[in-house]
């Protein structure tokens, strides 16, 4: 399996001699162990692939935490430590949300973006809160009929 | 050509409107221009698209505590804020 850093090391007096050409190699090959004395802890790695690296770990464990939580309810899960406004979804928005989180989770992994999958938990996160507004679900259950609405204006209070 | 959309107001959510308009008129003001130039415009951490049995309804943010919900008609050319108001 390939992981972030190749197998090539250097050893710290061979890259204090040739610092240009071991430099421009991390940055060729992803990353470069540095040996010093019986210590191989060091490694010379793309900031951007560091910062990438860190990310897809913080939501990898965000996401095996969720579903930790899942799994021990066996998938009845009311209360989430993870996503707490998970318990306003009702049942079929929760297999939509489980479903979507693992989807755009792999999609992300592939990609190393993680717009999407910030934007899914904005999205659903916002899904949840607005599930608690009777109105707004009733509102929506009976939408698009012109006499129930009048133009939006901005103006003084009382004009509005 | 751009598109400038017709916005209206379900009747029920005419107070809570009113309520943003009396508190934050510049963000009242602004949202409106959003709705009317580019309703589904992702902006991060200010629009959010429901999902779910709300799929369909998009989340303005018109500040931290008050945000308005609505559809986008693209036939009509029209936007409807079925509710506007804090957090319930």
């Amino acid at each position: 399996m390939k992981t972030v850093f190749s197998d090539e090391v250097v050893q710290a007096t061979e890259l204090k001699r040739n610092q240009r050409y071991w430099l421009d190699r991390a940055r060729k090959v992803g990353g470069v162990t540095i040996i010093q004395g019986k210590l191989a802890d060091l490694v010379l790695a793309s900031r951007q692939a560091v910062a990438e690296s860190a990310q897809a770990v913080h939501y990898a464990k965000m996401v095996s935490q969720f579903f930790l939580e899942a799994v021990k309810t066996e998938w009845e899960l009311k209360d989430s430590v993870v996503f707490p406004w998970f318990k306003d979804l009702d049942g079929e928005d929760r297999q939509e949300f489980y479903r979507e989180l693992v989807e755009t989770f792999a999609g992300c992994m592939a990609t190393g973006r993680w717009d999407a999958f910030d934007e899914l938990l904005e999205d659903w996160q916002a899904t949840a809160e607005a599930s608690r507004n009777r109105e707004l679900v009733e509102a929506w259950r009976t939408r698009g009929q012109t006499e129930d609405y009048i133009p939006l204006v901005v103006a003084d209070a009382d004009n509005v | 050509m751009r598109t400038t959309y017709e916005v209206v107001l379900r009747r029920s959510a005419k107070r809570g409107w009113r309520d943003i308009c009396a508190r934050d008129p510049n963000g009242a003001a602004e949202t409106l221009r959003f709705l009317q130039n580019t309703p589904e415009m992702r902006i991060p951490g200010k629009v959010k698209k429901l999902k779910g049995k709300l799929r369909g309804l998009l989340q303005y943010d018109v500040n931290y505590s008050d945000r308005v919900q609505y559809w986008v008609d693209r036939e009509r050319v029209i936007v409807w804020v079925e509710y506007a108001g804090p957090h319930p």
